[in-house]
């Protein structure tokens, strides 16, 4: 599979994992990473990733200010899943390690280290996200990801931009993007419509709904909210190129790189597990 | 004629003399401490140290101030930049052990050394009220790499690169001229780019 000039495409779960999971999880990216000649990411990617990681990095900030203790907020954050079970999925940024590192260190110092890491997660975490790869592919255009995060006041107030692509219309190129792929996302459409109903997620029946309706008038897709809604879409067409997609979430990716045509790589989120690798060869794949 | 009474005038000096006595201001004024004289013709002057005044800083004393909007140094004294000069010198110094350690394949020293500069470090860290925004965040994440490499493997799994960025980060990016965003970028790579996580920190724990 990996070889001489071979491509591995790194979607959102993959980004984030380097930066902020365990270490297991990040030297097993990094082995798996290094037997490829080229990394690559999107736009629509980065998207997500100022969606997912950098949103909270501002959060925890808004915390931080607040409450004005590192233990207050690491508790605070600690309670929020009793109530949002959601969220506890969703979390990416650890402060308990923090505390772990710097045991010495009193509250006041922790909430200074914290406001150091999440201000420069904020203001270079998108140039971390661009440095690590070889190429960010922008096929889509898309605008959300255009955005740069915009420092007001330090430690204080940042505007990381809408994560609506009818907000900012002007620059967004889906519509285009998706006009110039029409054949592939009815080949797409076609293999989802083909899937068993008890093998399709929500999101899978999301970009079912998505291709059907806008196949024949691409221009309402603006309006669907697409970079929101129907994310691990896009990004399968972004991808369309790289041999080798690579995601922690299997359960999209495994019907969207058939029809592309890609081997997929899945790397468990718990690092003891061994990854998962389907190739495009092969006849059946296992089920995530 | 009555004596002429001085007091409360902002003078510096060392000594106590007859008033009419001549002054030579190069030599006889110590320009280092703020001093009260106060006296008369005939019984002399006294000079006693000056009381601090409310929300005056002894400078020679820094305190880290807490993590502000703003980037100016409250602290900036002569002597609090010669103390973060001469740690920074003592880092400069420890890294390049590492490097040497390391290329030598001596474990005991090197490990002797990276803990020498965790102590560099945290002196540094101590006078970072002195320097600008990104100078401490350079630093954070030089001390969050050292502690994750600490809390892993220790500092005898440092490979020659690790300590070679390690030193590059502290020779280029922890001087004494302004650091900027663009150094903190800069360390970020080299030290990312070496194996190394700057990021570990705010990254979830060991997963066993």
């Amino acid at each position: 599979m990996a070889g001489s000039g071979t491509s591995i495409f790194l979607d959102t779960s993959v980004q984030i994992a380097r930066m902020v999971h365990g270490p297991g999880t990040k030297d097993r990216i990094k082995r798996r990473i290094s037997e490829f000649t080229a990394t690559i990411t999107s736009s629509v990617v980065k998207q997500e990733y100022k969606r997912r990681l950098l949103k909270e990095a501002r959060y925890l900030l808004d915390q931080l200010n607040k409450r004005k203790s590192f233990i207050e907020v690491y508790y605070h954050v600690e309670r929020l899943p009793e109530s949002y079970p959601k969220l506890r999925r969703k979390r990416h940024i650890c402060l308990q390690t923090l505390g772990h590192f710097f045991g010495k260190a009193d509250d006041s110092e922790l909430c200074d280290r914290l406001k150091l890491y999440l201000h420069y997660l904020l203001t270079l975490g998108l140039d971390e996200f661009e440095d690590g790869v070889t190429q960010v592919v922008r096929g889509s255009q898309c605008g959300c990801s255009k955005i740069p995060v915009k420092e007001r006041i330090r430690f204080r107030r940042y505007e990381i931009g809408t994560e609506k692509c009818s907000e900012c219309r002007t620059s967004c190129g889906i519509v285009e993007f998706l006009v110039e792929r029409r054949e592939r996302l009815q080949a797409i459409l076609r293999y989802l419509q083909a899937l068993p109903e008890a093998k399709k997620t929500d999101e899978i029946r999301r970009i079912e709904t998505f291709l059907s309706e806008v196949q024949d008038d691409p221009a309402t897709a603006v309006a669907k909210e697409p970079c929101l809604t129907v994310g691990d879409l896009l990004i399968a067409l972004e991808s369309i190129g790289t041999s080798t997609f690579y995601t922690l979430n299997g359960r999209e990716s495994q019907h969207l790189c058939r029809p592309n045509g890609q081997d997929l790589i899945v790397c468990p989120v718990d690092p003891l597990r061994e990854e998962v690798v389907c190739v495009i060869t092969e006849d059946s794949w296992r089920e995530f | 004629m009555s004596d002429e009474i001085v007091s409360g005038e902002k003078i510096t000096a060392l000594e106590r003399r007859p008033l009419g006595s001549p002054w030579n201001s190069s030599s006889d004024i110590d320009m280092s401490s703020d001093l009260d004289i106060t006296g008369s013709k005939g019984a002399g002057i006294h000079i006693y140290p000056r009381p601090a005044r409310r929300g005056a800083r002894r400078d020679s004393n820094p305190r880290p101030h807490p993590v502000t909007e703003g980037d100016a140094p409250a602290m900036n004294s002569p002597e609090s930049r010669d103390a973060v000069r001469r740690h920074w010198d003592a880092a400069r110094r420890y890294s390049s052990q590492m490097v040497v350690a390391a290329d030598c394949g001596d474990p005991i020293s090197l490990s002797n050394a990276a803990s020498d500069l965790v102590f560099a470090l945290d002196d540094l860290w101590k006078l970072r009220g002195v320097r600008e925004t990104d100078w401490g965040g350079v630093l954070n994440f030089l001390q969050g790499v050292m502690k994750s490499i600490d809390h892993a493997m220790g500092y005898e799994s440092l490979t020659s690169e690790n300590c070679r960025a390690i030193e590059s980060v502290v020779n280029h990016h922890l001087g004494t001229w302004t650091i900027d965003k663009e150094n903190v970028r800069e360390a970020l790579n080299r030290l990312r780019s070496a194996g190394l996580d700057p990021w570990a920190p705010i990254s979830e724990e060991q997963e066993d």
